[in-house]
């Protein structure tokens, strides 16, 4: 029977076995090739990328309910589809790095792949743990891997200041969540989440416990979600980091948290009445209330302090903590649909933030600044870059016939759906907001004029491969989206 | 076959154009222009056709087409079209082919402002056609930023101001439409499915609507949030300000798109979406609106008179033109609403002859102050024609088609509300002012030397501004066949609107 078992959950892990050996490969080839200027090593890095994705598919594809590893892990669509966004971050993070200038020199490229791999295990463990302790060690996987990765360009002075500030506040915030999950012990006296679900239902608890623990492991996942107040670490951090992995913290580490939130109140908060699609809060706290508030406070913060902003990493850090707050909308009700709004919205913010990040970068590869006056006139040097940056950051802002304009619509019916109108308002105001600023990027590439003597940028294939593949969902999905509805409905369900 | 898909072929042709262009070398200027000429011939040429096919006596949509377009939200793809969106699909076929030979002078990236003039055309055609909610904000929030671009990267010194209040204010306006859209949405059912719906025929319906907004606050919040939304496309006092702005900034083709089809929709979207679905709040708020038409009147024209750039004037006769568009609107009456929509119709065809004017005489002048004139007459004797026949036009002088607009509103009107009527038609006697002020300043008095070889006005402009001269004597005399088109679903809309 233990056989058995084993042998089933280790071939529901497929894609992270996968994963694993690519780090072990990538490893063992730092250490045997020490010449190599780690080319291979991307490469062993994207096809152990790709074999995931596929094993992921395939699993997807398959698929029956089930958990693994005695209960620790839940196998089911919601785990399966961010075990798949973390896979393909990764990828693009990988093929980012390649067309990097500011990673050109950087030393340890295969141990730059090994640590991704261990980013996307993290991961993908987080989006399907169902055992506070798993969830806690997935996510120390998942934090330490990242404060590696931000000071990662270990000649450069902003990257180290930015891990540095990134350890201190994610271990302040784990801390509070281990404080946290151990109340959650002490009224469930286990650690499984569906023990919690039991416990809420069969007796009453003192409030002031439940609060206390919510609030601490909120703040714990609040911290990847960039949520306020837990948002102050993200612009120094995504400034300082080098690009790629600004993305994937912006991508792939707000999916995490997400995926890990929705997975904790779904399973240990909310219960679904039998027999019907309705679901209902059965802790004792209004922890409903408290999201769609902490939701107002971060897309207000995050759309109004991005105004300011001269360096475009850092306005693109206040707007993905003000996107968090859009997203935490679908948190602020209980329903089928408001969850599948989520995942609809975090594929879409995938393709647009990512397409962001990566001109960002291109932007830099040539200009060597991030500065967004540096911006003006960029469409006399690269006319395909400025409009492919145009569409992004009006899909970022949300307006038709982008697909970013979709995420929010979804949101808001979810949230409409339930009778929260208020919530709705402060979000549609907040888009007028955010217009201001993303299109002060726009203004500046077609609007202006360049300084005497620049050149043009030269992109070359891949990089424009790369922006291509990115392009196309951000303007198909908002014209024909019913695809991903349905995927992302499907993926909605948990075990 | 061509009938069954006629409004999508009229929506998507310059789509069509918007591709090629973009596939075009961006130095084979004459190919871009003249893709953009034919593919917004053609719409034209489909909405003439389409209004010579209608069956005028019929008051519910034609050439309907309506598919199911993204099922898990029951959002339809669904177009058609009634006597009130007619004329404007007419007007918008004309002035966008028009002014594509008023944009034959921009003098750099051609590419690009073509490109985004074709799918702000289709944008536009597509904002008056569709009959589900979803669809038009689509096509509503479509039109947004190739305006921004055009504006922008093409218009006057202050572009980018202009450029950047233009879009915060309409999409300050259009998220309040969609908070409304959602909200009509999740209160209403499709009878024969039980589904939600974004149908807007289906929700003039009252039947359809739910519990939750029917009742008073929330219903009048509704139509106010609805109304600003359109009110600032209008522009309704006090909503007004970013018009002078992007008018004056634009350059001349976008002006007079801006001017002839873009205002309509604010007033259009009141009387295809805020009267019949929201038909009790639009009577209860009937006073108020007729109000804020007097003020746009009083006030535009008082504006107006102030300006001494051309353009900012012309820009201030349009708030105080879309007032009597308002008041028609407030009245609540079968006249009223006609001399509402012959107003639209005409303020289209004659403020966009006024821009095109504009646009003429700054392509030589190279300024547009009303002082730095004066007896330009003598030199461009054809253009002083034309110039006189559009004011005369725009102050509503019987015989062209702003009198029987105006004639009609007020006619309508007095009979609900005298005092405001009269009050209005001060109005009246500001426009006849700063018109015939400004009439007298530029072309007529001692011919100012410095204009002595001025170039008189060419065939391309003459071809922008016969066909609207034209219409405007047209309609001015023989006003009928508008009135037969617009008849039967205006007679309708006051049915719904309990009157």
């Amino acid at each position: 029977m233990m056989q058995t078992d084993l042998t089933r959950s280790l071939l529901l892990i497929a894609p992270e076995l996968i994963v694993a050996l690519a780090a072990l490969v990538a490893l063992t080839g730092a250490m045997l090739m020490k010449r190599s200027r780690g080319r291979e090593a991307f490469y062993i890095g994207i096809m152990g990328m790709l074999g995931a994705i596929a094993a992921t598919v395939i699993l997807y594809e398959r698929l029956t309910l089930s958990t693994a590893f005695h209960g620790m892990i839940a196998i089911d669509p919601f785990g399966l589809f961010f075990r798949l966004i973390a896979y393909v971050s990764i990828l693009y993070v990988l093929l980012m790095t390649m067309c990097s200038r500011e990673m050109k020199d950087t030393q340890g490229k295969w141990e730059l792949v090994a640590i991704l791999s261990g980013f996307g295990i993290g991961m993908s463990m987080m989006a399907s743990s169902t055992n506070l302790l798993m969830i806690y060690l997935s996510m120390e996987l998942l934090s330490v891997m990242s404060y590696l990765l931000v000071s990662y360009r270990r000649g450069a002075r902003r990257s180290k200041e930015a891990g540095l500030k990134y350890i201190i506040y994610g271990s302040i915030a784990s801390a509070f969540m281990l404080y946290g999950m151990s109340m959650l012990y002490g009224i469930a006296h286990s650690l499984g989440l569906s023990a919690i679900l039991t416990a809420f239902m069969d007796h009453s608890y003192s409030h002031i416990t439940v609060y206390v623990a919510t609030l601490f492991v909120l703040a714990g996942f609040g911290f990847k979600i960039v949520m306020v107040p837990m948002h102050m670490w993200a612009p120094d951090v995504y400034e300082g980091a080098p690009t790629p992995i600004t993305t994937l913290l912006a991508v792939a580490s707000k999916a995490a948290g997400f995926a890990v939130v929705l997975r904790f109140f779904y399973t240990a908060y909310i219960s679904a009445v039998s027999m019907t699609n309705y679901y209902v809060n059965v802790s004792p706290v209004r922890w409903l209330l408290l999201i769609a508030v902490i939701a107002a406070f971060t897309m207000t913060i995050g759309n109004i302090v991005a105004i300011p902003q001269n360096n475009i990493k850092r306005m693109l850090a206040y707007s993905s903590i003000a996107h968090a707050g859009y997203m935490l909308i679908g948190l602020s009700v209980i329903s089928k649909e408001a969850v599948s709004a989520i995942l609809l919205y975090l594929t879409v913010y995938f393709f647009m933030n990512l397409g962001a990040f990566f001109i960002v970068m291109i932007v830099d590869n040539s200009l060597y600044s991030e500065d967004i006056d540096r911006y003006s006139g960029l469409s006399r040097m690269s006319p395909g870059l400025s409009a492919a940056m145009t569409v992004f950051l009006f899909s970022l802002t949300g307006i038709p016939p982008f697909a970013g304009f979709i995420g929010k619509v979804v949101v808001f019916i979810a949230a409409i759906d339930k009778g929260l109108y208020w919530l709705v308002i402060v979000a549609v105001i907040n888009t007028v907001v955010s217009l201001y600023y993303y299109a002060r990027v726009i203004k500046k590439m077609y609007l202006e004029t360049p300084p005497e003597g620049v050149r043009p940028i030269k992109v070359g294939v891949l990089p424009a491969l790369i922006i291509i593949s990115l392009l196309v969902p951000t303007i198909l999905f908002g014209i024909w989206w019913a695809p991903l509805q349905s995927f992302a409905h499907f993926s909605s369900f948990m075990y | 076959m061509l009938s069954n898909y006629l409004l999508s072929w009229i929506v998507f042709t310059p789509m069509i154009g918007f591709v090629l262009v973009l596939l075009m070398p961006r130095d084979r200027v004459s190919w871009i222009r003249w893709t953009a000429a034919v593919f917004t011939f053609v719409p034209m040429v489909l909405s003439f056709y389409m209004y010579g096919t209608m069956d005028m006596s019929f008051a519910g949509f034609q050439f309907v087409e309506k598919y199911s377009w993204i099922t898990a939200f029951n959002i339809q793809y669904y177009l058609g079209v009634d006597g009130i969106s007619a004329p404007m699909v007419i007007l918008t076929g004309l002035l966008s082919f028009l002014s594509v030979f008023a944009s034959w002078n921009i003098d750099r990236a051609h590419k690009a402002y073509f490109s985004l003039y074709l799918l702000l055309v289709t944008a536009m055609f597509g904002v008056f056609l569709s009959l589900d909610f979803f669809l038009f904000y689509i096509f509503w929030e479509l039109m947004l930023f190739p305006m921004y671009f055009l504006i922008g990267i093409w218009g006057g010194p202050r572009r980018e101001y202009a450029a950047i209040k233009f879009f915060l204010y309409t999409l300050a306006g259009s998220v309040l439409m969609l908070v409304v859209m959602l909200a009509f949405y999740f209160n209403s059912t499709d009878p024969a499915t039980g589904r939600h719906t974004f149908d807007i025929v289906m929700l003039m319906d009252q039947a359809n609507q739910g519990l939750f907004i029917k009742q008073f606050w929330i219903r009048l919040a509704m139509y106010v949030a609805l109304f600003i939304g359109f009110a600032i496309k209008v522009p309704v006092f006090p909503f007004h300000t970013w018009l002078p702005d992007a008018h004056v900034e634009a350059p001349t083709a976008i002006s007079v798109i801006l001017a002839g089809v873009l205002l309509k929709m604010g007033a259009y979207g009141l009387m295809r979406i805020s009267y019949p679905l929201l038909p009790d709040m639009a009577t209860y708020t009937a006073a108020g609106l007729a109000v804020l038409g007097l003020i746009n009147i009083v006030y535009g024209a008082l504006v107006a008179m102030a300006q001494t750039d051309f353009k900012k004037m012309i820009a201030y006769s349009s708030v105080s033109h879309m007032g009597f568009v308002m008041l028609g609107l407030a009245s609540m009456t079968f006249i009223g609403f006609n001399g509402a929509l012959m107003q639209m119709f005409n303020h289209g065809i004659i403020t966009g002859m006024l821009f095109l004017l504009v646009g003429v005489i700054y392509d030589r002048a190279h300024h547009r102050d009303l002082n730095g004139f004066g007896g330009i007459a003598t030199y461009m004797p054809v253009y002083a024609g034309l110039t006189s026949l559009a004011f005369m036009g725009s102050l509503g002088l019987p015989g062209l088609s702003g009198f029987v607009g105006e004639v009609l509103v007020f006619l309508g009107t007095f009979k609900v509300y005298p005092v405001i009527v009269i009050i209005s038609a001060t109005g009246v006697i500001f426009t006849a002012g700063y018109f015939l002020w400004a009439y007298q300043r530029v072309f007529l008095g001692p011919a100012n030397e410095k204009y002595r070889g001025i170039a008189r006005i060419n065939g391309r402009e003459l071809f922008t501004l016969v066909p609207l001269a034209l219409i405007a004597i047209f309609f001015g005399v023989y006003p009928v066949p508008f009135f037969n088109l617009v008849g039967a679903s205006l007679t309708k809309l006051l049915m719904m609107v309990g009157h």
